[in-house]
């Protein structure tokens, strides 16, 4: 929101200066005018419910012996490399650069309604980054409990991943996602689906080598390359057989 | 009448059209299928349109009534009057007016206002609002009567009767019948074989929202509604040749086992023995819920014409999608599926007031055979959208251009052209290889940030500016003219007229313009 009324500000002051300089700063302008119409977009629709929300519609719902399954999250489930697991009734419903806040306020649409037996929730380091304003660990341990709770209400097992690591291979990437607050938030994941009969999907510990996001599964040092997502495909496989299988209902 | 008679009659006929100025525009839209193509344009061309001029303006004493005021003028090229045959255009105003004009002065040859014999209810029922001005809110349709160069004027006023005018004396030639509940909100009439169509929207006066048939020779009046989702189509149903009526329907849900047929679009046919108007077809796209969910009413008048032998129909929706239909099955086996859906043209924020498609398709046929299909639209083009000739960035509105094109058996809408950027483009209509097309500068915002949904005339008349017409080369809708600063007001849910050499623009402050080449 911030960086909304920056650039709104940016052009309000600068609009009349730039209008009257030079080409190359006609091309500022035409520019600033795209910035703000990215940021009105993101106002009008700060959760992301146009991304998805049309085809939600067209998707009829799950036969009845369907393990349809929703993944929910940010790049790192949007940006899936490979296939994404062919064959099964598996739904991506990633959006880039969200955050939980994001994800809490479209889970009716994007989950719910979807009526999936299992709902995979991936979220939180852009959270970290503070791209839609400052979190704490605290502020997103709330939106997925609130996630979790939705889920529950509406008889859709939970599986919890972790964040996913980072590392400083090609660019700087912990000044903005520290290591230690990833550590400490994918803590806090893990004893709440203990605590709640959720199961954890420890993209984490495969991704990480130390602190650091193993060099070889990253293209960037924050997303997993093809390489990263066959090594964490099979994890989040095993935890939603672990969810389907469970008895107990979510606490 | 013996052979001796209908021989007479069929020389008297041809002499009357050969002795004409050869183009009428007696309907909304220019004809039964609403495709806005005036096929009779021989004065105006691509080559001299750059030359085009104020003719005349004429000021006509209707009132306006929450945003509306004159409705697009139906022309006719030849009238028998009491002072010799001329060239009438006919607008109808909102407060129940009819004004008949002499096209070649620009003088008023009369005015008839219908008396409302309507009384309002002590207890309130809903109107009022932008949404229900109340008044004559369809534009009327003229139909040739028994004799040539004589005419009737068919219209609807508020108290809902049927009125039949003269069109050479502005009299009544036969006592208003009732056709549809008063105080509700016709959309434009069409007309045929002896049966009036129209339809209604926004419950206005209380009333339901349905489709009408009115049978002339016997008064019988055919309904059918929805159940959910008013008819707003701008230029009111359009016909195919076998006499179904189509239409947009708006919000509400698609149920149709449960009778429920919202957001989506619907063939009407009047039953020939009881004058009933009955179900025929019905369509609508797999994400109705969606369109439901978000105001995206399929509110848009279709237009229907024939490619190789097939009589196809195009549609579109406030979501910014055109469809392309068969009439013969126009959702195909499962209702669901048309010959084709673009992609998103525009409408990229899914916005229900401001951006989408509003109002009606348009068609027409180059002299190489190749079908066009235009829509206009509000707002700006869909970043993932493109055609292969686009004239500008598009902010606030355009005309998309389509070919119509068969490709291994299958039909398809393949984009040539974006016009200009335009203060929320309406409707188009082609003649003579030149696409008219304005931007009515009417402030279309329904909510705000301070205050939320405030969707008020109070608001909206003075946030409105000026509309703009323009004239676009039709194969490249390269801008050949426009009338820049020159209309000083701007207009609602009206539209384009073109006859023989003229062209026609109402604005809200109730002044008709009339455009062409001056001699």
């Amino acid at each position: 929101m911030r960086r909304v009324s920056r650039t709104l500000a940016t052009l309000v002051l600068l609009g009349p200066l730039l209008l009257s300089q030079t080409p190359d700063n006609g091309d500022r302008v035409q520019a600033l005018e795209r910035e703000v119409q990215a940021a009105r977009h993101r106002l009008m629709d700060w959760a992301g419910l146009t991304r998805y929300g049309s085809e939600d519609t067209e998707i009829p719902p799950p036969k009845a012996d369907e393990n349809r399954v929703v993944f929910l999250g940010d790049d790192i489930t949007e940006k899936w490399q490979g296939p994404f697991f062919p064959g099964k009734p598996y739904i991506n419903r990633g959006i880039e650069r969200q955050t939980t806040p994001q994800m809490l306020v479209r889970f009716q649409q994007d989950v719910v309604e979807l009526h999936p037996k299992v709902v995979v929730i991936q979220g939180g380091s852009n959270d970290l980054a503070g791209l839609t304003g400052p979190a704490t660990e605290v502020m997103i341990g709330q939106n997925l409990t609130s996630m979790a709770e939705l889920a529950k209400a509406n008889g859709i097992r939970v599986v919890l991943a972790s964040v996913t690591p980072v590392c400083n291979c090609y660019s700087d990437q912990t000044a903005r996602r520290p290591q230690g607050k990833i550590i400490g938030l994918n803590g806090w994941i893990k004893r709440y689906a203990a605590s709640r009969g959720a199961v954890y999907l420890d993209y984490y510990s495969a991704l990480a080598n130390g602190r650091d996001f193993k060099k070889e599964l990253t293209a960037d040092g924050l997303h997993p390359n093809e390489a990263g997502y066959r090594v964490i495909a099979p994890l989040a496989e095993e935890a939603i057989s672990k969810a389907l299988a469970q008895k107990n209902e979510f606490k | 009448m013996d052979l001796h008679g209908r021989l007479v009659g069929l020389a008297t006929l041809f002499v009357a059209c050969g002795l004409s100025w050869g183009a009428d525009w007696l309907t909304d839209g220019g004809n039964q299928q609403r495709t806005a193509w005036q096929k009779d344009e021989k004065i105006l061309s691509k080559s001299n349109v750059k030359d085009m001029k104020l003719l005349w303006k004429i000021h006509l004493d209707n009132q306006p009534r929450q945003m509306h005021s004159l409705f697009p003028p139906l022309i006719v090229g030849k009238v028998n009057t009491p002072n010799g045959v001329k060239e009438i255009a006919i607008d109808a105003g909102v407060s129940d007016n009819l004004y008949a004009i002499d096209v070649e002065t620009g003088q008023l040859v009369w005015k008839k206002h219908f008396e409302n014999t309507w009384t309002p209810p002590a207890t309130p029922v809903r109107g009022g609002g932008i949404l229900c001005p109340g008044g004559l809110t369809a534009t009327p349709v003229i139909i040739p009567a028994d004799t040539p160069g004589k005419y009737t004027i068919l219209a609807i006023s508020w108290d809902g009767r049927l009125h039949q005018v003269n069109v050479a004396d502005g009299e009544e030639i036969a006592t208003p019948s009732k056709f549809v509940p008063p105080n509700g909100k016709p959309y434009a009439l069409n007309y045929r074989d002896g049966v009036i169509y129209t339809h209604t929207a926004q419950g206005c006066g209380g009333n339901p929202n349905v489709a009408y048939a009115y049978d002339m020779p016997t008064k019988k009046v055919g309904t059918w509604g929805p159940a959910g989702g008013g008819m707003w189509g701008r230029t009111g149903p359009a016909l195919s040749k076998d006499g179904t009526m189509y239409t947009g329907t708006g919000d509400g849900r698609w149920d149709p086992e449960n009778g429920t047929f919202g957001d989506g679009i619907v063939g009407l046919k009047q039953n020939p023995e009881t004058k009933a108007l009955e179900l025929e077809d019905y369509f609508a796209p797999t994400n109705a819920e969606w369109l439901y969910s978000r105001d995206l009413d399929m509110q848009v008048t279709p237009a229907i014409f024939d490619f190789k032998n097939k009589e196809l129909m195009v549609s579109g929706s406030k979501e910014c999608r055109v469809f392309l239909m068969d009439t013969a099955s126009i959702g195909g086996d499962d209702h669901r599926h048309p010959l084709f859906t673009t992609p998103l043209i525009c409408n990229e924020d899914v916005n229900f007031a401001s951006a989408g498609i509003w109002g009606s398709m348009a068609s027409w046929e180059d002299s190489k055979g190749t079908r066009w299909v235009l829509t206009p639209f509000w707002g700006a083009k869909h970043s993932k959208f493109s055609a292969p000739i686009e004239n500008g960035p598009v902010k606030d509105g355009a005309i998309a251009a389509f070919k119509v094109e068969e490709k291994n058996g299958k039909f398809q809408l393949t984009p040539a052209w974006i016009s200009r950027d335009m203060n929320r483009a309406e409707p188009p209509v082609i003649a003579n290889g030149v696409v008219y097309a304005f931007g009515s500068g009417e402030d279309t915002d329904q909510a705000y940030p301070d205050v939320g949904l405030d969707d008020v005339a109070e608001r909206r008349i003075p946030g409105s500016t000026h509309a703009v017409l323009y004239a676009l080369d039709a194969m490249t809708g390269k801008e050949l003219w426009s009338s820049g600063n020159e209309i000083t007001s701007w207009n609602h849910w009206s539209g384009l007229s073109i006859a023989n050499g003229r062209v026609y623009i109402g604005t809200f402050d109730s002044n008709l313009y009339c455009y062409g080449i001056k001699k």
